[in-house]
């Protein structure tokens, strides 16, 4: 090129590094995140049982006997409306319980705060024990996915009351006054505008809630309580099926039902990490109906 | 204006009676004995008054006098402990605000940030269900008196703080309310803006003519604007009157030093007729006009207007003088403004207009003495804490 056209290029190049450096980071960094699902979801095409380099023959049988594995599917169908109906709920429960926290003043505000946020810090193998006590030899209930949602409610409840109060913190209320001044009830008020306004916090709230629901069945304790919660049902389960589970079969059912709420007495038996169930479980089964 | 004095110089507390009178037929708004209390502050005390159909009206004070305590009163924002409102003839006590027939104007302006500037300006006629045709020709009809005729399709964030205040007032005008409540509009405004939107706002209320109750701790503000003035302090109505009466003849310490004038304490030695001799706190004795009734050894003050007020380095005779420093000199173009520390560590005002006989800016630290006229000054009788 010209003589001329070289500084302005090496100008241009300057102006431009920063942002190509920030593209590539940001693209490893969504490697780094995506990079071991893809690789599973490339090995799912594998045909080899054993996950081993290189990829032996393409097949998709491994899809076909997903789609005849009832116990799995129904674990799928299970999952989804824990997770449809925990959302929807802990976010009426968590929205509604923002507004008089934010908003009124009473005797023990601080406290009923703290313990409002409390079933954050604990782990979730205490609430969970905690409601099995309650559920079963207090109220008397029988435990199943109904169970399983009212203690979901209870876990992802306190994030969404956090995340709506800390916008309705911000909400200029002379806007509500303002509406009532040009003649809105409260409650077309509300609708028309602290509604809109706090949607964002909602929303966000929901897909908190909704994320807490389905990522908290990786975390043990939450796993086995559970596991109990909807024990009821699942003890009955044939142990034939489960005889007939090869150890391959057993390591890819461990894996997915990690991700669901399967029938969960097998996931629990599958476990290879006795610890979780040492104590704890020894305690649940003995509450066991 | 002359021939309201009567009737509205008598404010400050009338017992509550418990008998209700009719309301006159030309009062926008009535307040009578109104007491508010928060706790054990009483925010309002049996305030009475009334403010006519057109008028603009203003109530004046320092913050937490009360005002604003009234405002949301009338609005319905919160209800009295005890006496009653009325609203064109009609008790509004117990009536949420969203059925009176009232709007207001926000300090803050509220404007509603999700929606467009015709949509904030459309709720208060959606709301009672004003038909569609109607309601899009007085929301262009209102954007044409704020001079904002292509604003309606911007939302509030894009518009800059007078804009956005004109669009506040444009959502409660559009309602065409009894009265319109204002609520320190004006005090989020640089200066500039401020003394603009004086204008304005004076001139739309003349072209609209509802009747403006206007809350403002700014005298300036309230003097330049109002057809009348309710200055308030510590829960009570002090004086109500036109912005002239209220300067010229204000009837306490309290509201001759809200609204800038010199007040000196001091005490009366000799009455002779209309003239009253008094000795200041400050040491020097001074004749002024006197009030029936005042005997020798009353405590009085003293009120002088700034205007009223000259510096001269050696006082004539006939003439009132309190030696004293000059503090500060500044020149404003049409007058020059000296204030003085006379004995006592008071701080006097003088505004000596521009081509007048003390033409030359006194330099600071000069001694010299502030002079005034003996009828131009006033004595109030003292009263306890008002």
């Amino acid at each position: 090129m010209s003589g001329e056209g070289s500084p302005r290029r090496r100008r241009r190049w300057t102006r431009r590094m920063p942002r190509l450096l920030l593209t590539l980071y940001g693209l490893l960094g969504f490697a780094f995140l995506y990079l071991p699902i893809v690789v599973l979801i490339i090995f799912s095409f594998n045909s080899s049982a054993v996950i081993t380099f290189p990829l032996q023959h393409f097949t998709v049988s491994w899809y076909r006997e997903l789609r005849e594995d009832f116990v799995l599917l129904g674990a799928v169908r299970n999952s989804i409306l824990v997770t449809a109906v925990t959302t929807v709920g802990a976010t009426l429960v968590g929205t509604a319980a923002a507004f008089p926290l934010v908003r009124m003043g009473f005797r023990m505000k601080r406290t009923f705060n703290l313990f409002l946020l409390l079933p954050i810090v604990i782990p979730g193998i205490l609430t969970g024990i905690a409601l099995l006590i309650l559920f079963v030899p207090v109220l008397n209930l029988t435990l199943s996915l109904n169970t399983v949602i009212a203690g979901q409610i209870v876990l992802a409840g306190p994030f969404v009351v956090l995340v709506v109060a800390s916008r309705l913190y911000g909400f200029n209320q002379q806007l509500e006054a303002a509406a009532m001044d040009l003649g809105a009830t409260p409650w077309r008020t509300f609708w028309h505008i602290t509604f809109p306004l706090i949607l964002p916090g909602v929303l966000a709230g929901a897909l908190i809630a909704f994320t807490l629901t389905h990522l908290l069945h990786h975390r043990p304790g939450q796993h086995a309580a559970d596991v109990h919660l909807v024990a009821g049902q699942v003890r009955r389960d044939p142990k034939a099926q489960r005889a007939g589970l090869d150890h391959r079969r057993a390591d890819a059912w461990h894996a997915a039902h990690r991700e669901l709420v399967a029938p969960p007495a097998r996931r629990l038996k599958m476990r290879r990490a006795p610890r979780y169930r040492a104590p704890a479980a020894g305690v649940l089964d003995s509450l066991m109906p | 204006m002359g021939a309201w004095a009567n009737e509205f110089l008598v404010t400050e507390t009338i017992p509550h009676t418990g008998v209700s009178r009719p309301a006159s037929r030309n009062a926008a708004v009535e307040l009578r004995s109104v007491t508010k209390r928060y706790g054990d502050v009483v925010a309002l005390r049996e305030i009475s008054l009334t403010i006519h159909e057109g008028e603009f009206f203003s109530l004046l004070g320092p913050s937490g006098c009360g005002k604003t305590t009234t405002l949301s009163l009338i609005g319905g924002f919160i209800e009295p402990d005890a006496g009653d409102i009325v609203i064109q003839g009609r008790s509004v006590v117990g009536i949420p605000p969203y059925r009176r027939p009232v709007n207001t104007v926000f300090q803050s302006y509220a404007l509603f940030p999700h929606m467009t500037v015709a949509a904030n300006i459309d709720f208060g006629l959606r709301m009672r269900g004003v038909p569609e045709v109607e309601r899009v020709r007085r929301i262009d009809e209102m954007l044409g008196l704020i001079s904002l005729p292509d604003f309606g399709g911007r939302r509030p964030s894009q518009l800059s703080g007078g804009q956005q205040q004109r669009i506040a007032l444009a959502r409660a005008l559009v309602n065409h309310p009894a009265v319109l409540l204002l609520d320190e509009p004006l005090g989020a405004l640089d200066l500039k803006l401020r003394k603009q939107m004086r204008i304005e706002l004076a001139r739309i209320q003349r072209e609209v003519k509802i009747t403006f109750v206007y809350v403002t701790h700014d005298q300036e503000e309230a003097m330049t604007m109002s057809d009348r003035i309710a200055v308030m302090n510590q829960g009570r109505v002090i004086q109500i009157g036109t912005p002239q009466m209220i300067y010229e003849q204000p009837v306490s310490r309290f509201v001759a030093e809200f609204v800038g004038a010199n007040v000196l304490g001091g005490t009366i030695e000799a009455v002779d007729g209309r003239a009253g001799r008094v000795r200041l706190d400050a040491g020097s004795a001074i004749t002024a006009v006197c009030p029936d009734g005042l005997l020798p050894g009353d405590r009085v003050s003293v009120v002088i207007r700034p205007e009223q007020a000259a510096i001269a380095g050696r006082p004539g005779p006939g003439v009132n003088a309190i030696p004293g420093q000059v503090l500060k000199a500044s020149y404003l173009g049409t007058h020059t403004q000296v204030i003085v520390r006379v004995p006592g560590g008071i701080e006097m005002t003088a505004l000596l207009a521009a081509g007048g006989p003390s033409e030359e800016i006194p330099a600071i630290g000069e001694e010299t003495h502030v002079v005034w006229k003996s009828d131009g000054s006033l004595i109030l009788v003292e009263e306890g804490s008002a």
